[in-house]
């Protein structure tokens, strides 16, 4: 239940979106993925580091991504994250949805034209 | 298949999550150390950062499971520690629910074998049994009637539902040659038979067209149980000539083991039917003796086949109406056909268990109920801490599952037991021997094992669980004794002690109701004196006797022989023996009075006679004169006719002197035979308590080829076998002799049936009346328990012992007054209405009064005994104790 509150602040989906979006361009372990997301968000979206962790077992249970263990730059044991085949016909799908979306409630927003 | 795969790894996915997280967290401390912050500092922003972590992680492993499944998982495993915390509770419910499973189990596995199991044949549903129904016949059965073979071959060319129609005869047959010559029982088939079955042999063939032909007919094939023990199951068999009824037959053939169809299907041979000539014309068309069985053409139904069927008995009623007035035909699918034919015996056995099994459930809902209210406190505190009645309901309910699993379980087991004893039971009664051994515990009776089980849970869970949920906000208030809980949890099992106590009284009518008929029946005189009698066997089917003169010369020297031997006092034969295996009713006209119809003429039980039949067995000859040795074939016909038959047909007249035609073949007799003597009733069944009407001819003017040689010895007549074996084959050496035994024997074979049917039905009331006191039993103590403290106060007060004996006596009785009135009301009409369907020979309703009150003495009795236990320990209940008792 608390999951879905922290979401809340963005949108369902929202941020499995951007965990796919940037496990596209390449494979990252946690923390990195965390970093990213915030440096490409300029830091406007505030999230817990930690609920990326749920995020990410959904989309591992859902075959979109899937996990291995490696060594990361700093010399650590992580998991490493990848985009499946899966995941990225998934992420094509939610995109253009999620534009869609988008365009229909500018068209709301839009000033002017009621 | 991920997710499942996790479901069994989940331990290390989970301490991998840890590790990584903890990674992280690792990770993020050492960039923030590395940009100058003190390690502490850092550890607080990386957690901050973080969020809440443990929360997180329970995120993440909610990702990982399957809510639905893991919660019944975890009640399953509570449930399962709850029942362990409590095994004196645990025990008890599981055995009395295994006892009342495993009768039900016993039960159905008969039901099961005999009713349910599809027939060994190719698509029986495509399978149908052509009947014919004769409105003259009485009693059940009558619309149940074979076929003659005039109209099979009719129906066989004209019908146009059915690939094919096959005929089948049983008969019996004498094997000689190779050891003691035996008679067998088999089955004359069409050569058709086995194709419209769709059966093959095991070994060999089956028959071939055009084999049921005259001359063509001399092939047969075995059972596999007589290839087994009279061929020492030896293949070279097949081509072999046995010798049948004085006749080779080539064997050609032998069938699977276990081939069987319907009740008494299980002959040891098959050979062709070959229909004489004379059997297919019109007027032996009331001789009907075939069973026939056809399959259903692609297209049509069972429903389109007794349309047919119907259609075409109609049509020959037309053509042939002094012949077959208001004889009709229908068609049956085959497993409906067998399954009736266990019908009325087999319901009336499962609704007698299903009885027990409602017991045994009551009795385990008041436990539950007894129990509900000790774990009042755990249940409340589990709503408080936010468990939903649905969640806590649904715990209740698995703990019931888990206890009627167990039971279950335990009540297979018994089954195992209890059908190995009912086999034993059925393999005494030479009818149904045969068919013993398909009482077997396969899958289906496990699926029902389990239906039954799952059912019995709701039906004593359901009712103590929503009474757990409904009071829970009570109990915390309470905070300790729950008295208006307690209240109604205690009506609820007066309720349902009240309903058990009903139930027993049903089983225990129903036992005395069937022990009265039966004792009834032992104690109404058979009629004859069966002391010092031996009986046997004589079939002269085989080609040395095809002479009628020759069975008569057989007899007659057989008889002489046996009269001879010392210590014999006299020798007689019969066709038909009083009890025994085979009887024969034949229809008969009295001179002189309307000529009616052969389906309109009254009917007569019939016994071919040698003279000495009648002093032999004791029937005593009450007017008239008995048979002569000059009462021969060539002398004028003579009969005798009992008492009853007198009574019914000449009620006010001489019936000696008097003309009877007896009708003892399917062609029209044209000689009257004359009354001579008036004899005794004899009891034909044990089943028939009421005297039928008989006649009797003697056999030298009748012939019959089967005869039971009966001879009464002085001293005891089982030892007198070998002597009397000897006897007969001083006559004729191959001459088989079967079923050798004393007419006590015989009488006691035809009480066997009857008497494991009311040691069954004694079994399961003596069951259901021990648990219903058991239930009484535990209401009451639980009574006491829950007011000992009430008890003490009392007694504190000066009350006497004999007054807390009264009073807790009292909630025995007024449970005992009302169980016992509810189970009169449920139990009169059951017996009234339902018991003539078992049999139509019943005393009168108006003699079941003493056996009404005996049951609920003895129930009441039982339910006193039950409450008196409890209460004698009430009354040495320690006020001091009491006071203190919380």
């Amino acid at each position: 239940m608390t999951k879905e509150l922290e979401q809340r602040d963005l949108f369902p989906g929202a941020l499995e979106m951007m965990i796919l979006r940037t496990l596209k361009r390449q494979p990252l372990h946690g923390y990195a993925l965390a970093q990213h997301i915030k440096r490409a968000s300029e830091d406007i979206l505030q999230i817990d580091e930690g609920s990326l962790y749920p995020a990410l077992q959904r989309l591992l249970k859902e075959e979109l991504l899937k996990a291995e263990w490696g060594i990361s730059s700093t010399n650590r044991r992580v998991r490493i994250y990848k985009l499946t085949a899966k995941g990225a016909k998934h992420l094509e799908l939610e995109v253009s949805r999620f534009e869609k979306m988008l365009q229909g409630i500018k068209r709301v927003l839009a000033p002017g034209e009621s | 298949m991920y997710w499942l795969k996790h479901l069994f790894s989940r331990k290390r996915l989970y301490s991998e999550l840890a590790e990584e997280m903890r990674e992280h967290l690792e990770e993020t401390i050492g960039e923030l150390v590395e940009s100058g912050m003190s390690r502490e500092e850092a550890t607080h922003a990386a957690r901050r950062k973080f969020g809440n972590i443990t929360l997180a992680e329970e995120d993440c492993r909610e990702m990982w499971r399957w809510p639905a499944i893991e919660d019944s998982f975890m009640d399953v495993r509570f449930g399962a520690r709850m029942l362990r915390k409590n095994p004196g509770f645990t025990a008890v419910a599981v055995v009395t629910l295994a006892l009342g499973i495993a009768v039900n189990i016993t039960i159905f596995s008969a039901v099961n074998g005999w009713m349910l199991r599809r027939p060994r044949i190719e698509d029986p549903a495509r399978v149908v049994v052509i009947l014919t129904s004769d409105p003259a016949k009485e009693g059940w059965g009558w619309d149940r009637q074979p076929v003659s073979p005039f109209d099979f071959v009719a129906w066989r060319e004209q019908s146009q539902s059915f690939e094919d129609m096959a005929a089948s005869d049983r008969d019996d047959f004498v094997l000689t040659g190779g050891g003691e010559p035996e008679r067998l029982s088999g089955m004359r088939v069409s050569a058709n038979y086995f194709e419209v079955l769709g059966v093959s042999a095991a070994m060999g063939r089956t028959f071939l067209p055009g084999e049921d032909q005259p001359g063509r007919n001399g092939v047969v094939i075995l059972s596999h149980g007589l290839w087994q023990r009279r061929f020492g199951s030896n293949p070279a068999v097949m081509g072999q000539v046995v010798r049948l009824n004085g006749e080779d037959f080539t064997v050609v053939g032998v069938m699977s083991n276990g081939y069987r169809i319907g009740v008494y299907g299980s002959p040891q041979l098959w050979t062709p039917i070959v229909f004489p000539p004379e059997s297919l014309l019109p007027a032996a068309r009331g001789n009907r003796s075939l069973e026939v069985m056809a399959r259903l053409k692609s297209g049509a139904t069972v429903d389109t086949a007794k349309a047919e069927m119907a259609a075409l008995a109609k049509r020959s009623e037309q053509a042939y109406a002094d012949k077959s007035k208001g004889i009709g035909a229908t068609a049956m699918s085959i497993q409906h056909y067998i399954a009736d034919e266990f019908g009325v015996g087999m319901r009336l056995q499962m609704g007698l268990v299903l009885f027990v099994l409602l017991i045994a459930c009551v009795n385990v809902a008041n436990l539950q109920l007894a129990r509900g209210a000790e774990r009042q406190r755990e249940f409340a505190m589990r709503a408080a801490l936010g468990a939903s009645p649905f969640r806590m309901v649904r715990q209740l309910l698995v703990e019931s599952l888990l206890i009627a699993l167990a039971g279950g379980g335990l009540g297979l087991l018994l089954a195992c037991w209890g059908v190995a004893l009912f086999r034993t039971g059925l393999s005494s009664v030479g009818d149904v021997s045969p068919i013993a051994r398909e009482v077997t515990i396969d899958h289906t009776v496990m699926i029902y094992t389990l239906g039954i089980s799952a059912l019995t849970a709701i039906l004593f869970g359901l009712a103590p669980a929503v009474h757990q949920a409904q009071g829970l906000h009570s109990t915390l208030k309470e905070g300790g004794r729950a008295i208006s809980q307690s209240k109604a949890r205690q009506r609820t099992q007066s309720v349902l002690v009240t309903a058990e106590i009903a139930l027993a009284l049903v089983l225990v009518i129903a036992t005395g109701v069937f022990a009265q008929e039966f004792l009834d029946r032992v104690h109404t005189s058979f009629g004859i004196d069966a002391n010092q009698v031996l009986t046997a066997d004589i079939s002269l089917s085989s080609v040395g006797y095809k002479d009628p003169s020759k069975q008569a010369a057989f007899f007659q020297e057989a008889i002489q022989h046996l009269e001879a031997l010392p210590g014999v006092t006299s020798a007689g034969a019969t066709s038909n023996l009083p009890l025994g295996d085979y009887a024969s009713t034949v229809t008969f006209s009295i001179e002189g009075r309307p000529v009616l119809s052969r389906t309109e003429r009254a009917q007569t039980n019939y016994f071919a006679i040698s003279p000495d039949y009648l002093r032999t067995l004791g029937i005593p000859l009450i007017r008239g004169r008995n048979f002569l040795s000059s009462d021969s074939a060539q002398a004028p016909p003579v009969a005798l006719v009992n008492q009853e038959l007198v009574q019914r047909y000449f009620p006010n007249e001489e019936p000696i002197g008097k003309r009877i035609r007896l009708d003892t073949s399917g062609l029209e007799r044209t000689d009257w035979s004359e009354i001579v003597g008036v004899v005794g009733n004899v009891r034909d069944s044990f089943d028939q308590r009421k005297y039928a009407p008989q006649a009797y001819e003697p056999y030298p003017q009748k012939l019959s080829s089967l005869m039971t040689l009966v001879v009464r010895a002085r001293t005891d007549p089982g030892a007198f076998a070998p002597t009397f074996r000897r006897a007969v084959w001083e006559v004729d050496k191959d001459q088989p002799i079967t079923a050798v035994q004393t007419m006590n024997q015989v009488m006691a074979q035809s009480v066997n049936v009857t008497r494991l049917v009311n040691i069954l039905i004694g079994t399961f009331a003596g069951l259901g009346l021990a648990l219903a006191a058991v239930g009484v039993f535990a209401v009451i103590a639980y009574t006491v328990v829950q007011r000992t403290h009430e008890i003490g106060i009392r007694m504190a007060l000066g009350a006497r012992r004999s007054e807390v004996l009264r009073m807790v006596v009292k909630k025995g009785i007024v449970l005992a007054a009302v169980g016992g009135g509810s189970g009169l009301a449920l139990g009169i009409p059951l017996v009234w209405l339902k018991l003539g369907m078992f049999n139509d020979d019943l005393l009168p309703f108006d003699q079941r009064g003493p056996v009404f009150l005996a049951a609920v003495f003895v129930v009441c009795l039982a339910a006193l005994v039950a409450s008196y236990i409890p209460a004698r320990r009430a009354t040495r209940v320690d006020p001091m104790v009491a006071l203190r008792y919380e």
